[in-house]
């Protein structure tokens, strides 16, 4: 094997041990005999491995855990609060994402604030007269059944208690 | 880094704070270490730091084990510290010492005494900054992890042979670099 190939290697597989077998015999032979490849050799040891694998452990300051913990704690808050429901049904959503960021919210409050808004600038007799409208119906199905249960007459103005006088 | 046990990683997965623990303590180590190595910066170490394992965290459900836990790990590091040196254009290659001693105070103390190892720590920062993050992410994920190519290769998305060609172009500039310094002192 030529100079210029084991030294090649002497950069690279050799001296990380990916080189086996024969490649590997003809290196180790080329070394042996072979002085001025033994100092490059030892030249690539000094200047690209001894000093690196000198290095030590690093290890980061407690402060990334608790930043860690701070970070997915809070993103457990915004997660669903199903203590107290069965197994079953807490690994059913658990496995659904729950993770509104938070303009979301601000986004939700002001279409709920539009929503009002618009609603109150229908005129107020339209509103009261569809609500009117709807109650009166369920007013009297609810009386009929009640009528029917208790076998009597039903006051016809139902307009009497104070819940019907607030609703309409 | 050693290998996790499965059991600690499925109870991980399923919310238990105590194994996720367990699992940082094993491998924080190693995160940290290769993003101070190939960021240069404490500060912005500690952060990449975070952002793995607040990746690992959200990640661990889906983990299906296609590979090992270590590789996973890996990967997720290099990505992360990637994608912060592009974002934060801190491809820089001329540190200055104070960006040196503030690394070198991340060191373990060990028997040799604090101080040896803070030297040893300068030195290694010295030469790594040398290098373009590219072939310095190779050279310390096999000099001082100690990973192998296939493993190094799946942890930066590339193929062996790239592997291979960075490590060999590293070392050929520390060499370099190592004669220029024999040159001068003996001018």
């Amino acid at each position: 094997m030529k100079c210029e190939k084991v030294r090649d290697f002497l950069m690279s597989d050799f001296l990380d041990g990916e080189l086996e077998g024969k490649q590997a015999e003809e290196v180790r032979v080329h070394l042996r005999d072979c002085k001025a490849c033994r100092r490059f050799e030892e030249e690539v040891k000094a200047a690209a491995v001894i000093p690196l694998r000198e290095a030590g452990p690093l290890n980061p300051p407690d402060s990334v855990w608790q930043k860690i913990e701070a970070s997915i704690d809070g993103q457990t808050r915004k997660s669903w609060n199903l203590a107290g429901f069965p197994e079953s049904v807490r690994g059913f959503f658990a496995r659904i994402p729950v993770f509104v960021p938070k303009p979301v919210f601000g986004g939700l409050g002001v279409l709920g604030v539009v929503l009002i808004a618009l609603l109150m600038t229908l005129p107020a007799g339209t509103r009261s007269e569809r609500v009117r409208n709807y109650l009166g119906e369920q007013m009297l199905y609810l009386t009929g059944i009640s009528s029917q249960q208790n076998g009597g007459e039903t006051d016809g103005d139902w307009l009497g208690t104070p819940a019907e006088l607030f609703l309409i | 880094m050693d290998d996790i046990p499965q059991e600690l990683l499925s109870r991980a997965a399923a919310g238990d704070r105590t194994a996720f623990k367990a699992l940082y303590d094993a491998s924080a180590g190693f995160v940290y270490a290769v993003a101070l190595r190939v960021i240069h910066n404490r500060t912005d170490a500690e952060e990449v730091t975070q952002d793995v394992f607040i990746r690992i965290y959200r990640g661990l459900k889906d983990f299906e084990g296609r590979s090992s836990f270590k590789s996973w790990v890996y990967r997720v590091t290099m990505n992360t510290a990637f994608n912060y040196l592009r974002k934060e254009s801190k491809f820089q290659k001329n540190r200055t010492e104070d960006d040196f001693a503030a690394v070198s105070q991340a060191v373990v103390p060990e028997a040799g005494g604090e101080i040896e190892a803070e030297d040893r720590e300068k030195k290694v920062q010295v030469l790594l900054a040398r290098l373009s993050p590219d072939l310095r992410a190779c050279l310390v994920l096999r000099e001082i992890q100690e990973l192998s190519y296939r493993e190094i290769a799946d942890s930066l998305k590339c193929n062996i042979n790239t592997v291979r060609t960075r490590l060999k172009r590293a070392r050929e500039s520390l060499i370099r670099h190592a004669r220029k310094g024999v040159i001068s002192n003996e001018v």
